[in-house]
C-alpha cells in the first residue's frame, strides 16, 4: 500500500479529455485506414474540445473557492476554469476551420496535435508552480511548433516552424532560467509559497522575475518579444494561425496575471510598470508596423501584437477590475481573431494564393456572408459599437484609469486611433470592386468551394462578437467570479 | 566542504550566456539547437545547486522534468531540420528570411 | 401580457431579419407577405397586451419587463427593459395596427418595383424600431429606438436612390433628426449626471431634487428631440421634402407614427416637463406657431403629398399645443385619430398617384371623381375628419385640445385663438385639395389614364391589397373618435390618466364653445374653398408678395441656407484656406508620413533574420533585469 496523493479528477478532467482525444486521434491516424483518419480524427478532436469545454463549465460551477491540487502544483479555481472554457471554444472553432484544408498529408496527426496543444493550454492555465508552468508551456508550444511546420510542401511553413521553434525555445530557456533564479532566491516553486517566503528585494529574485515576465510576454506576443509573431502567423497554415492567435494569447495572458499577482505581490511596483511599458511598446510597434502591411495575415498578426498591448494594460492595472476586463475582453477577442483568420483561410483556399489587400477586392460582394462577417470582426477589433470589442476596450480603460494609469489610457486611445487606419484599409479593400479591366487572380479549381463547417465557425465567431456586446452583464459576472479567485 | 553555491551559479550563468551567444551567432540550425540545449541545461544546473542549497528535492525533480522537455524539443527540432533538408533547402538560419517586413 | 409585448416587438424584427437573410432565395412577393404578416403578428401581440392591461385594476396597469440587464456598474443599471402601460399599449396598437394596414397597402403599391425586398425589410425594421421606441422601459432604449426610427426613415425616404431629390431629402431628414438626437442625448447625459439613472421612474423621482437650470436643460434637450422628430418649427423643413419617399412610407412614417413620436415623448416624460413649466409652455407655443405657418403654406402647395405633409405638421402642432398645456389625454387622442385619417388621406392620395402613374402635381389633376368614385368617398371622409366636422373622428379630438387651451388661462387663450385660425385654414387647404383633384371636369391626364395605358395601371381603383386598407381606415376615420365625447363619455382619457394626469380639465361649457367655434370656422373654410376652387365664384385676392412668401414656405429653407449653410461654408473655406491647409493639413500629412515611415522602419527591423529576433528578446531581458535589480 503506497501513500498515493489524492487526485481531484474533476479538476483535471478538461485536460484529460483533450489528452484522450489527442491519443485516440493519433492512434487512429496511425492504425486506421487512410480514408478514415481525417474524418475520425477531426470528429474526435472536436468532441474532445467540446467535452473539455463542458467539463470546464462544470468545474467553474463547482469551484467557488480556489483549491490546490496535486501537491499544490495546480489550482482548481474559476480563473482557470473560465480560461479553459474560452480555450476549448477556440479549439472547437479551429477544428471547424481546419476541416476544409484538404491537401494536408498528415491529416490525422494534425488534429491530434491540435488536441494536444489544447490540452497543454488547459493544463497551463491551471498551473500554480513554476514547474507546472514550464511543463505546460512547453507542452503546448511543442505541439504548436509542429503544427506550424506541418505544411511541409510549403517552404514558408517550414520557415515559420523552425523560427517559432528556435525563438520559442530561446524564450522558454529564459523563462526557465528565471524560474531557477526565483527558486534559488526563495527555495520555493509554488506561486503562493514564493510570495509567502517573504523575500522582497533579493537581486536573484528580481532578475528571475524579469526573465519570467519576458518569457510570458513572448508567448503573449508582446513587443519587443513579438518579432516571431508576424513571420509565424504568416507562414503557418491559416487554421493553425487562427488557433494560435486566440488560444496562445488567452493562455499566456491569463497565466501572466496569475503568476504576477499570486507569486510576486511584493514586487508589484516593479512589474506593473514593466508590464505597462511593454504594453505601450506593443501598442506602438503593433499598430505602426501594421500600417504598411499588405499581406492580410501579417497585418492581422501585427494587430494581434497591438491587442497583446491592450490586454497587458488590464494586467498592469493589477486590480479585480483589471482581471475582469482581461477575461471579458479575451472572449470577444478570441472570436474576432479566429473568425477573421477563418475568413482569410476561406479566401486563401478560393484563390490558392496568400491573401493580400490587392486580391481582396470586391470580396464583400462576392461572398456576402463571409465578407460581412469579416467587416464585423474588423469593426470589433477597432472597438466599434455593437461588438464586444467596444465593451472590452471600455473595461480595460476603466480598469487602467481606476488604478491611476491615465497615461496608459491615453496610449490605448492613440493606439486605437492609429489602428483605425489599417483596419479601414482592409474594409475598403473588401468593399471596392476591382476594375473590370484589371487582371483578376484566377480562382483555383473553379467555383469557390462550399465549406459549411468553416461557415458555421465564422457564424459562431460572429455570434460571440455581437452577442458579447448585447449580453455584457452575464459575461462580466462570469469574469468577475473568475477574477475573484486571484488575490489582489 | 565543496565550493560555495555562488560558483555553481556562476557556471550556470556562464553556460546560459554561451547558449545565448550560440543562438545569436551561429548559422547552422543544428548548432543553434545545441545552444538551446545548453541554455536549458544551465538552468538545470542552477536548479540542482539551489536544490542542494535549500535541502529539498523540488529543484531536482524540476531538473528531471526539464531534461525530458529538452529531449522532446530536440526531437521536434531535428525532425524539422530533416524536413528542411529533404526539401533541399540550405541548412543556414540566415537563409530563412522569406518571411519578413 | 408581457409576452404579448415581446411578440409585438420582436415579430417585425424577425420579419426584417428573415427577408434580409433569405435574400433572393424568396420571391419579391413572398418578402412582401412576410413583412405584412410580421406586422400583423405584432398587432396581435399589441392586442394581447391591451386586453391584459384591461383585465388589471386601474392602478396596476404598468409592468416593466427586462429581457436582460445590459450593464450594471454600481447603482447605474441599464438593460433591455420594456414598459407596458396604457400609454405604451395605445402607441403599440396604433403603430402595429395602422402599420399593418399600410404595409398591406404597400404590397399592392410596390408591386413590380425591382427592389421590393429591400423596401419590405426596411418597413418591418421601421415598425420594430418604432415599437422599441414606444415600449422603451428606460431612456437608453428610448434613445436607441429614437435613433433607429431616424435611420429607417432615412433609408425609406431615400429608397428610390437613383432620384437625386430623394437622396437629398433623406440627407436633410437625417441631419435635422440627428440634431434632435444629439440634444436628446445631451439631456440624458445631464439626467445620468444628476440622478445617476436612466430608469424612467428613478429619473422622474431624482428630477425633483434637481436644480431648475438642470431641469430646464433636460426638458429643452428633450424638446429639441421632439421638435426635430415631429417636424415642428424651427426644425420642420425636412418633412415636406421627405415626401420624396414612396407614398406608403409617407403614410406610415411621416404621418401616422414616427412624426408623432415627439408628442409621445412629451407625454412619456411629462414629469420632467412639468418641473420645467416654461419649457412646456414653449412646446405649446411652438406647436401653435407651426400649426399656423404650416396651414398657411399648405394653401399654395401644388404637390398633392406636400399639401398633406403640411397638414400633418399643422395637426402635430395641435397635439403639441395639447400636451404642452398638460392636456395629455387630448393630445394623445388627437394623435390616435390623426393616425387614422391622415394615413387614410395619404393612402387615398397614393391610389390617385398610382392610378395616374406617379403624377403628383394637382394642377394636372381634376375630376378624378368620375374615374375613382370610391377613392373620392374615402378622401372626402378623410378630409372631413381632418377639418373636424362632426361626427367624424377629428372633431372630437381637435376640439378637446381647443377646449383645453381655452381652459388654460391667458396664454392658453392666445393659443386657442391660433388654433381657431388654424381650423379655418385647415378647412380651406383641405377642401382646396379635394375640389381641385376630385371635382370638376376630368383633366387631360385623368382622361388619358381612365382609358388605361395597357401597363396594368389605370384600371379600376387599385388591387384589393390597396383598397381594403383604405376602406378599413375610412371606417376608422369615421368611428375612431367615438371613444371620447366631451362631457359625456371619456374612457380614453381615463385610460391614459394612470400614466399622465392631465393638468387642465375644461368645463362642459368650454367644450361646447370650442366645438361650435371650431366647427363653424372649419365650415367657413370649406365654404371659402368651395367658392374659390369649385364654384369659381370668387378669386382669392392675388397679392403677389403674400403668394411669393407662402410659395417659398416662409423662406425657412432660404433662411437656414443664409444663416447656417452659407456662413458655415464661408467659415469652412476660411478655415481651410488659412488654418487647415498650412497648419493642420501640413502636420497631419507629416504625421501620416512619419507613421508610415516608422512602419517601414519597423518592417526593416523585422529583417527575417532569426538572430535579430533572439537579439531583441535578449536585449529586452537584459534591460528588464538591470532595471529591476537597479530600482528594487
Amino acid at each position: 500500500m503506497i501513500d498515493a496523493p489524492k487526485v481531484d479528477w474533476l479538476a483535471l478532467s478538461p485536460t484529460l479529455a483533450l489528452l484522450a482525444a489527442a491519443g485516440v486521434a493519433l492512434l487512429a491516424s496511425v492504425i486506421g485506414p487512410a480514408w478514415f483518419r481525417r474524418g475520425f480524427a477531426a470528429f474526435v478532436t472536436f468532441g474532445g474540445f467540446v467535452t473539455a469545454g463542458v467539463l470546464a463549465g462544470f468545474l467553474f460551477d463547482r469551484s467557488p473557492d480556489a483549491q490546490p491540487l496535486l501537491n499544490e502544483s495546480m489550482t482548481r479555481d474559476r480563473w482557470a476554469a473560465l480560461a479553459a472554457i474560452v480555450l476549448a471554444g477556440a479549439g472547437a472553432l479551429s477544428v471547424l476551420v481546419s476541416w476544409g484544408e484538404t491537401r494536408r498529408d498528415h491529416a490525422g496527426e494534425y488534429y491530434a496535435l491540435l488536441a494536444a496543444a489544447g490540452a497543454g493550454m488547459v493544463f497551463f492555465v491551471g498551473a500554480s508552480n513554476l514547474m507546472t508552468l514550464f511543463l505546460g508551456l512547453e507542452w503546448f508550444s511543442l505541439a504548436l511548433y509542429i503544427l506550424c511546420a506541418l505544411d511541409t510542401h510549403r517552404a514558408t511553413s517550414l520557415e515559420a516552424g523552425l523560427k517559432y521553434l528556435i525563438v520559442g525555445s530561446f524564450g522558454s530557456g529564459i523563462l526557465l532560467f528565471g524560474s531557477a533564479l526565483v527558486y534559488g532566491a526563495t527555495g520555493e516553486l509554488g506561486f503562493a509559497e514564493i510570495a509567502a517566503a517573504g523575500v522582497t528585494d533579493d537581486s536573484l529574485l528580481l532578475a528571475g522575475l524579469a526573465m519570467i515576465v519576458a518569457g510570458l510576454g513572448f508567448k503573449a506576443s508582446a513587443a519587443p518579444f513579438h518579432m516571431w509573431t508576424p513571420d509565424v502567423y504568416q507562414g503557418a497554415p491559416t487554421s493553425v494561425t487562427a488557433f494560435m492567435s486566440a488560444a496562445t494569447k488567452v493562455a499566456a495572458l491569463v497565466l501572466t496575471l496569475r503568476v504576477l499577482t499570486v507569486a510576486f505581490p511584493e514586487q508589484e511596483h516593479l512589474w506593473t510598470v514593466a508590464v505597462a511599458v511593454i504594453a505601450i511598446v506593443s501598442l506602438a510597434v503593433g499598430n505602426i508596423a501594421a500600417l504598411v502591411q499588405r499581406d492580410v495575415k501579417r497585418l492581422l498578426a501585427y494587430s494581434s501584437v497591438s491587442h497583446a498591448g491592450f490586454m497587458l494594460i488590464a494586467v498592469a492595472a493589477n486590480s479585480p477590475l483589471g482581471g475582469r476586463a482581461l477575461l471579458y475582453y479575451l472572449i470577444p477577442y478570441s472570436a474576432m481573431s479566429i473568425g477573421s483568420f477563418a475568413v482569410v483561410a476561406a479566401r486563401e483556399r478560393e484563390l490558392g494564393a496568400p491573401v493580400t489587400l490587392d486580391n481582396l477586392g470586391g470580396f464583400l460582394w462576392e461572398r456576402p456572408f463571409l465578407g460581412a462577417s469579416m467587416w464585423v470582426f474588423l469593426l470589433g477589433l477597432m472597438g466599434m459599437p455593437l461588438t464586444g470589442g467596444l465593451v472590452g476596450k471600455f473595461y480595460v480603460f476603466s480598469a487602467a484609469y481606476e488604478s491611476g494609469w491615465w497615461w496608459l489610457v491615453v496610449a490605448g486611445v492613440i493606439g486605437t486611433a492609429i489602428s483605425l487606419y489599417y483596419y479601414l484599409r482592409v474594409l475598403l479593400a473588401m468593399w471596392t470592386r476591382p476594375e473590370p479591366t484589371a487582371l483578376r487572380p484566377v480562382v483555383a479549381g473553379g467555383s469557390p468551394p462550399r465549406d459549411p463547417l468553416l461557415a458555421s465557425a465564422v457564424f459562431a465567431s460572429f455570434a460571440v462578437t455581437i452577442g458579447s456586446f448585447f449580453f455584457v452583464q452575464p459575461l462580466i459576472d462570469l469574469a468577475r467570479d473568475a477574477a475573484d479567485s486571484l488575490p489582489f | 566542504m565543496g565550493p560555495d553555491v555562488t560558483w555553481y551559479l556562476v557556471v550556470a550563468a556562464l553556460l546560459f550566456s554561451i547558449g545565448t551567444l550560440g543562438v545569436l551567432l551561429r548559422r547552422s540550425p543544428l548548432i543553434v539547437l545545441l545552444s538551446l540545449e545548453i541554455m536549458l541545461n544551465s538552468a538545470n544546473l542552477a536548479l540542482i545547486s539551489f536544490s542542494r542549497l535549500h535541502g529539498d528535492h523540488d529543484g531536482q525533480i524540476f531538473a528531471l522534468a526539464v531534461m525530458a522537455v529538452a529531449a522532446s524539443e530536440v526531437v521536434v527540432g531535428l525532425g524539422l531540420i530533416v524536413a528542411v533538408a529533404r526539401r533541399k533547402l540550405v541548412l543556414d538560419v540566415d537563409r530563412f528570411r522569406v518571411l519578413r517586413g | 401580457m408581457t409576452a404579448g409585448a415581446w411578440i409585438c416587438l420582436l415579430a417585425p424584427l424577425a420579419g426584417a431579419w428573415t427577408i434580409t437573410v433569405m435574400g433572393d432565395t424568396i420571391s419579391r412577393r413572398a418578402a412582401a407577405w412576410i413583412s405584412t404578416l410580421s406586422v400583423f403578428v405584432a398587432f396581435g401581440g399589441a392586442l394581447a397586451t391591451f386586453v391584459g392591461l384591461l383585465r388589471r385594476g386601474e392602478e396596476e396597469r404598468a409592468a416593466l419587463t427586462t429581457a436582460w440587464t445590459w450593464l450594471s456598474t454600481g447603482n447605474f443599471e441599464v438593460g433591455l427593459t420594456l414598459l407596458v402601460d396604457p400609454l405604451a399599449a395605445t402607441m403599440m396598437l396604433i403603430v402595429s395596427g395602422v402599420g399593418g394596414l399600410i404595409v398591406l397597402y404597400s404590397v399592392g403599391y410596390m408591386d413590380g418595383d425591382p427592389e421590393e425586398r429591400r423596401y419590405f425589410a426596411y418597413m418591418s425594421f421601421f415598425v420594430f424600431s418604432m415599437l422599441l421606441l414606444v415600449q422603451a422601459g428606460n431612456f437608453l432604449i428610448l434613445l436607441v429606438g429614437w435613433g433607429l426610427v431616424g435611420l429607417a426613415s432615412y433609408l425609406l425616404i431615400g429608397f428610390w436612390h437613383e432620384r437625386r431629390e430623394a437622396v437629398a431629402a433623406a440627407k436633410k431628414a437625417f441631419i435635422m433628426n440627428a440634431f434632435g438626437d444629439a440634444t436628446m442625448a445631451l439631456a440624458f447625459f445631464v439626467l445620468i449626471w444628476q440622478t445617476g439613472t436612466l430608469e424612467l421612474a428613478g429619473a422622474f423621482e431624482g428630477a425633483e431634487l434637481m436644480s431648475s437650470t438642470a431641469l430646464n436643460l433636460v426638458a429643452l434637450g428633450l424638446l429639441g428631440g421632439a421638435v426635430a422628430k415631429s417636424a415642428q418649427i424651427p426644425l420642420h423643413t425636412w418633412l415636406p421634402d421627405a415626401m420624396e419617399g414612396p407614398t406608403p412610407v409617407s403614410a406610415l412614417i411621416h404621418a401616422a407614427t414616427m412624426v408623432t413620436a415627439g408628442v409621445y415623448l412629451i407625454v412619456r416624460a411629462h414629469p420632467l416637463f412639468e418641473l420645467a413649466p416654461s419649457i412646456q409652455d414653449l412646446a405649446a407655443g411652438l406647436g401653435a406657431v407651426t400649426l399656423l405657418v404650416a396651414g398657411l403654406v399648405a394653401l399654395v402647395q401644388t404637390d398633392i403629398k406636400r399639401v398633406i405633409a403640411y397638414s400633418t405638421m399643422s395637426q402635430i402642432g395641435y397635439m403639441f399645443v395639447g400636451v404642452g398645456l398638460g392636456a395629455y389625454g387630448s393630445g394623445m387622442f388627437h394623435l390616435l385619430t390623426h393616425a387614422f385619417f391622415k394615413a387614410l388621406l395619404f393612402m387615398a392620395a397614393g391610389l390617385v398617384i398610382h392610378h395616374l402613374a406617379g403624377e403628383q402635381d394637382i394642377r394636372r389633376m381634376g375630376g378624378v371623381r368620375s374615374v375613382m368614385p370610391r377613392t373620392t368617398v374615402a378622401f372626402l371622409v378623410g378630409s372631413l375628419a381632418l377639418v373636424g366636422i362632426p361626427p367624424l373622428s377629428g372633431f372630437f379630438s381637435k376640439d378637446s385640445i381647443l377646449a383645453a387651451a381655452l381652459a388654460s388661462g391667458g396664454y392658453g387663450q392666445v393659443l386657442f385663438a391660433a388654433g381657431l385660425v388654424g381650423a379655418l385654414l385647415t378647412g380651406v387647404y383641405t377642401f382646396r385639395l379635394f375640389f381641385v383633384v376630385f371635382l370638376g371636369a376630368p383633366s387631360p391626364l385623368v382622361e388619358q389614364h381612365a382609358q388605361g395605358d395597357g401597363s396594368g395601371h389605370g384600371h379600376g381603383e387599385g388591387p384589393w391589397t390597396m383598397t381594403v386598407p383604405v376602406a378599413v381606415l375610412t371606417v376608422l376615420a369615421v368611428v375612431g373618435g367615438w371613444v371620447q365625447i366631451a362631457g359625456v363619455w371619456h374612457p380614453f382619457g381615463d385610460w391614459l390618466e394612470v400614466v399622465a394626469e392631465p393638468l387642465v380639465e375644461p368645463s362642459v361649457t368650454q367644450d361646447y364653445v370650442a366645438s361650435v367655434l371650431a366647427v363653424g370656422l372649419g365650415l367657413l373654410g370649406m365654404g371659402i374653398a368651395w367658392l374659390v376652387y369649385a364654384a369659381r365664384k370668387r378669386e382669392l385676392p392675388r397679392t403677389a408678395a403674400v403668394r411669393d412668401v407662402l410659395e417659398h414656405k416662409l423662406y425657412f429653407d432660404e433662411l437656414y441656407d443664409a444663416i447656417f449653410y452659407r456662413p458655415a461654408v464661408w467659415i469652412a473655406g476660411i478655415w481651410r484656406r488659412w488654418i487647415e491647409e498650412p497648419l493642420i493639413g501640413g502636420s497631419i500629412s507629416g504625421v501620416t508620413l512619419g507613421a508610415r515611415r516608422a512602419g517601414g522602419a519597423l518592417g526593416e527591423a523585422q529583417s527575417g533574420y532569426l538572430r535579430s529576433y533572439a537579439l531583441a528578446i535578449a536585449a529586452a531581458v537584459a534591460v528588464l533585469v538591470v532595471v529591476f535589480v537597479a530600482v528594487q
